[in-house]
């Protein structure tokens, strides 16, 4: 069955729809990923204008992100007040990212950024994760089964010699306000760029930059998440129309479902060998963008925003 | 949908098929006093309105009608030629450019009033009804649209990059679907009745279509016809296109609240469970 999509502007199968934001969902579950960075490069690759999918991306991780939040905060998992630090740098980027898509759409380059921003970023997270799943792989063999013990981060580092500082009761930190902001700001870029939460920047960059406790960690990054993407979907409405309410609808009826089997299917399975297909997936789809960018094209003409 | 329409079609071609003779006569016999009869065309489109609505894929739409006057037996029967054209709109063409490793677009160009649609149908193959030159100089077929394309263009060096443009324009148009060609698209049934079907695909652009009917004989041009058709978003579909235009900002707000509702609502259903 063929859905129209009153944004997008296209036709196109409802059950491809279904299917996609099933698998994409599945894997966030069983993965504990956002998923943004899955789903946008593959509404790209079905045809969907990249400038829609990113928004309409964006306005699907609300669903996720905003409900995960509110589980954590009454977990007492969310350092608000961070959060709040965290959001301030956040709305920054947002506004700026979707004026710089506003601009790229202008010039006729926005498809070429976002899939340049994409090439770049999957091909940086999946080789860490490949790496990382892989040593994992080995030291779980090693240790006969047993998990690897966690890296303790040191307690001090460059951060804590900032201007600015301010006390967070909550992460039991004294630091300056300075590299959360900026923090905040990268993570606003990217869903503003690229439509995903972000959460695979900002929860490193909390742990080992920040160095705040990991129990408010995920909490505080979907609290800020939640409100950036909230932020994004606005702007992104007002400034490009480019969000569709009807693509987003049928992304998030099936991907809230395929995220709930997959949480209870990666509770099962071998974590490790899992997080190398996973970082494999993202390296197979980082390749298949870059060709499209470097390989000689069969048609040089091409229509400027997406039309 | 098509079927409805098809029968709808073939109602009206009856009704039409028995007051012919008649309308015939009549128009030949008072014609005959003034000047030799020439024969005349009437049409119709099978609907008016195309609504886009949810499961939209594209549409057929059948453009049917009968030939007046020509009651001149012996005669050769006039060929057909049918053009649709869609809303013009203002295109914007890039070609691409190597630069490093990767293709940029770039060399932006526009074409300020091209139709967003255009269907070329005739009775038989379009060099056996009129020249390349006359049909050109009637403003009719691909030749002429890019005359106009090119005359309506803006920002080309020379006219050779004007001419790649509107190639480039015109061959990009069909691999959409949006601009097509065929010669064997109007059928008569009888020496009388005609009938054309145009494919309409689901990116076909909103607006208004006009229709004009060519009437060809001996490579002589004797008349054309037009009728129109609108294309427009309905329902579902074009609530939500024009509150995302006309409201943005409540739009936005909009699409917000319903994820944290599908958010909430999911948590809700799979806590039960």
């Amino acid at each position: 069955m063929q859905v129209y999509l009153p944004i997008a502007e296209i036709s196109v199968n409802l059950y491809l729809l279904l299917g996609l934001g099933g698998i994409v969902g599945f894997l966030s579950g069983m993965f504990g990923v956002g998923g943004g960075f899955l789903m946008t490069p593959m509404l790209m690759m079905i045809g969907i204008p990249p400038a829609v999918a990113v928004a309409t991306e964006a306005n699907q991780i609300v669903a996720s992100s905003v409900s995960g939040a509110l589980a954590q905060y009454r977990r007492g998992n969310v350092d608000v007040k961070m959060g709040l630090i965290l959001l301030v740098g956040g709305i920054v980027g947002s506004v700026i990212g979707v004026q710089i898509v506003k601009i790229l759409r202008e010039i006729g380059q926005v498809d070429l950024v976002i899939k340049l921003t994409y090439v770049t970023m999957l091909s940086i997270i999946g080789t860490m994760m490949f790496i990382e799943s892989v040593n994992a792989v080995r030291k779980a063999k090693k240790a006969g089964g047993k998990s690897a013990p966690v890296k303790r981060p040191g307690s001090h580092n460059w951060v804590h010699g900032l201007p600015f500082r301010m006390r967070f009761p909550r992460s039991k930190l004294y630091i300056s306000v300075i590299p959360p902001i900026l923090v905040g700001v990268a993570v606003g870029l990217l869903a503003a760029l690229m439509g995903v939460g972000g959460g695979f920047i900002m929860v490193p960059a909390m742990i080992y930059l920040l160095r705040m406790p990991t129990g408010v960690v995920v909490g505080t990054s979907l609290f800020q998440i939640g409100f950036v993407t909230i932020l994004t979907t606005i702007l992104n409405s007002v400034q490009n129309q480019t969000v569709d309410v009807m693509l987003a609808l049928i992304l998030m009826s099936s991907a809230v479902i395929g995220a709930q089997i997959g949480a209870k299917v990666g509770a099962k399975l071998p974590g490790e060998q899992l997080r190398v297909l996973l970082a494999l997936m993202v390296l197979a789809m980082c390749v298949k963008l870059a060709w499209g960018l470097i390989a000689t094209p069969s048609e040089l003409f091409s229509f400027a925003g997406g039309h | 949908m098509k079927r409805i329409s098809r029968n709808l079609v073939a109602a009206v071609a009856l009704v039409v098929s028995a007051l012919v003779p008649a309308a015939a006569q009549e128009n030949g016999a008072e014609r005959a006093r003034t000047s030799p009869p020439k024969p005349r065309v009437v049409a119709d489109l099978s609907t008016h309105t195309v609504a886009i609505k949810t499961d939209f894929a594209g549409t057929r739409v059948m453009l049917f009608g009968a030939l007046v006057g020509s009651e001149e037996e012996g005669k050769e029967r006039p060929d057909l030629i049918i053009v649709v054209r869609g809303p013009s709109k203002v295109y914007k063409l890039h070609r691409k450019k190597r630069v490093g490793p990767i293709w940029i677009n770039s060399n932006e160009r526009i074409f300020r009033a091209a139709p967003g649609y255009y269907a070329l149908l005739s009775t038989r193959i379009m060099d056996d009804i009129a020249s390349p030159e006359k049909r050109r100089a009637r403003g009719i077929g691909f030749d002429a649209l890019k005359d106009h394309l090119m005359a309506t263009g803006e920002g080309f060096r020379d006219l050779k990059e004007a001419e790649e443009y509107a190639d480039a324009f015109i061959r990009l148009m069909r691999g959409k679907g949006l601009y097509r060609t065929n010669d064997n698209g109007v059928n008569f049934s009888g020496p009388y009745l005609f009938r054309a079907t145009f494919d309409l695909p689901a990116n076909v652009p909103l607006g208004r279509y006009e229709a004009d009917v060519y009437l060809w004989r001996g490579g002589r041009l004797l008349g054309k016809f037009s009728s129109k058709l609108e294309i427009e978003k309905r329902g579902f579909e074009r609530f939500v296109y024009e509150v995302a235009h006309k409201q943005p900002l409540l739009y936005g707000i909009a699409a917000v609240i319903i994820a944290i509702a599908a958010g909430f609502a999911a948590a809700a259903a799979f806590r039960k469970s």
